[in-house]
């Protein structure tokens, strides 16, 4: 059952995919033919790209889910007799599959767009050009799974108020925005706390520090301080994991014992 | 044999009541009109049935089990509204319904729709107001659920296709086995295929009888006894 809601999920929202992916391509023409001319508009424009993926989610499944109410196939979807976190979860994984994708083309785009621009500059700043490169190869785990987490975590709140919204008519999503906002505020707080990294700093899985000795030993000209808190720990990943799992299943409750269709 | 009843159940929208304390145990099979004026409750009813919405206070139970989001596969609802899937073709929602209803009939799901002369390979969202409501029952008549809850399915409807949903109703429901809920406003056009009926008046249910019984003993139309009830 899982995989024919997956399906249909995945076909229904290829179409703004595709117009998402347009757009996207369009951005991307504009990185390459920037760095061919060497212009510092590739950079502008490669942040901007990077900052659309962390609403990307964000997008995918509010469209997803408002989508039911909005063309009024809320009937057909709860009436579905599958359990919540099958209905929520199909939604929340065809959304994922086109971030994967569209993150994979923004990576490949991203390095590619670097080896152009530094082709076409002058030896002695190619260097530089090529030691950020080596950077950004280095840390790019780093950071993949930071826009991830950003874009999972706002996708998954922005989910909740709609949902909310479906519960508890007419304040709803007031209850939604302001119960998500307390939640990140409180979380965030907890997260940068000295508990939370004696709970859950164990096992580094990423070294930052290692990484960029790693990545610019040997260069006299490249030195960069790196935060602490910038290294990925195996606890860390998992405590994440299970919030985000907590997070699902709170949504598909929901979904079993508040939403209403009308 | 099902057995669908309501104890006590009141359901308010706000301030509103919808339904007010509801307590019946409807027939085991057969078609049951749910007949009454605009906003008496009637669409609510069937929506509490089949456990899309929540009763305020009380229970509605099927085989004596609470109903709830999860009914689905007890009690198949069909909207008055467009709730089809318009990327969808005629073929592809016959699918898609078989992967998620337990107990789908592939095979009627497709006799019906050849019977309505739908061509699978058009897109739900090409098809008239007419075709649509027939493949929605066409699917809803093809879940086998012991209990089905037609909302307005003749609504808005030209005659041709009134009938054709008559007929595909009539035809193809197990009356031995399954209980067909209908609201309607076509009293007169339903009334010749009811075993029972259910007349509601600002949310209380003010007639629970079976037609035949009634039709002996008060001698009157089903429209008549709404305007006698409803006044």
């Amino acid at each position: 059952m899982w995989m024919t809601l997956w399906k249909k999920e995945w076909q229904e929202s290829l179409p703004r995919f595709g117009i998402v992916m347009g757009v996207f391509l369009l951005m991307y023409a504009g990185i390459l033919t920037a760095s061919f001319n060497t212009s510092a508009f590739a950079l502008l424009l490669g942040f901007f790209a990077v900052g659309l993926h962390l609403v990307l989610l964000l997008l995918l499944w509010a469209l997803s889910f408002h989508g039911e109410w909005r063309s009024r196939t809320q009937w057909t979807w709860l009436n579905i007799p599958a359990p919540g976190w099958k209905l929520v979860t199909a939604k929340l994984a065809a959304g994922f599959s086109q971030y994967v994708i569209s993150i994979a083309l923004l990576t490949a785009v991203g390095f590619l767009a670097m080896r152009i621009f530094a082709s076409g500059l002058e030896p002695q700043l190619r260097e530089s050009i090529e030691m950020m490169q080596s950077v950004l190869t280095g840390f790019f785990p780093l950071m993949l799974l930071a826009l991830t987490y950003g874009a999972v975590f706002l996708g998954l709140g922005l989910v909740f108020i709609i949902l909310m919204a479906r519960s508890v008519k007419k304040v709803g999503w007031v209850i939604g925005l302001v119960s998500a906002l307390l939640f990140s505020y409180v979380y965030s707080a907890f997260n940068q706390s000295s508990l939370y990294a004696a709970l859950f700093h164990h096992g580094v899985v990423f070294d930052a520090e290692q990484t960029m000795q790693n990545v610019t030993s040997g260069s006299m000209n490249f030195q960069l301080e790196i935060d602490q808190g910038a290294s990925i720990y195996a606890g860390q990943l998992a405590v994440e994991m299970l919030l985000i799992a907590g997070i699902i299943a709170l949504l598909s409750w929901m979904v079993d014992r508040f939403v209403q269709p009308s | 044999m099902t057995n669908v009843s309501c104890s006590n159940v009141t359901k308010k929208y706000g301030r509103k009541e919808a339904l007010r304390e509801v307590d019946l145990t409807l027939p085991e099979n057969g078609i049951a009109g749910i007949i009454g004026p605009n906003g008496s409750g009637k669409s609510t009813f069937l929506k509490l049935i089949s456990g899309l919405i929540r009763p305020e206070s009380g229970t509605v139970t099927i085989n004596g089990t609470e109903t709830g989001r999860k009914s689905g596969a007890e009690a198949a609802y069909l909207s008055e509204e467009d709730s089809l899937y318009d990327f969808m073709t005629v073929g592809k929602t016959i699918a898609f319904s078989s992967g998620v209803y337990p107990g789908f009939d592939r095979e009627l799901a497709h006799t019906l729709v050849e019977e309505m002369k739908l061509d699978e390979n058009d897109k739900v969202k090409h098809l008239s107001r007419g075709n649509k409501a027939r493949l929605k029952l066409a699917v809803t008549m093809a879940r086998k659920t012991p209990v089905l809850c037609l909302d307005e399915p003749l609504s808005g409807m030209d005659p041709l296709v009134r009938e054709d949903i008559l007929r595909l109703i009539v035809t193809h429901l197990d009356v031995e086995h399954q209980l067909c809920l209908i609201t309607s406003h076509e009293v007169k056009e339903l009334e010749p295929f009811l075993d029972h009926v259910l007349i509601i008046h600002d949310g209380r249910i003010v007639v629970d009888r079976n037609v035949e019984e009634l039709k002996e003993t008060e001698r009157k139309s089903l429209i008549d006894l709404l305007r006698e009830v409803t006044v």
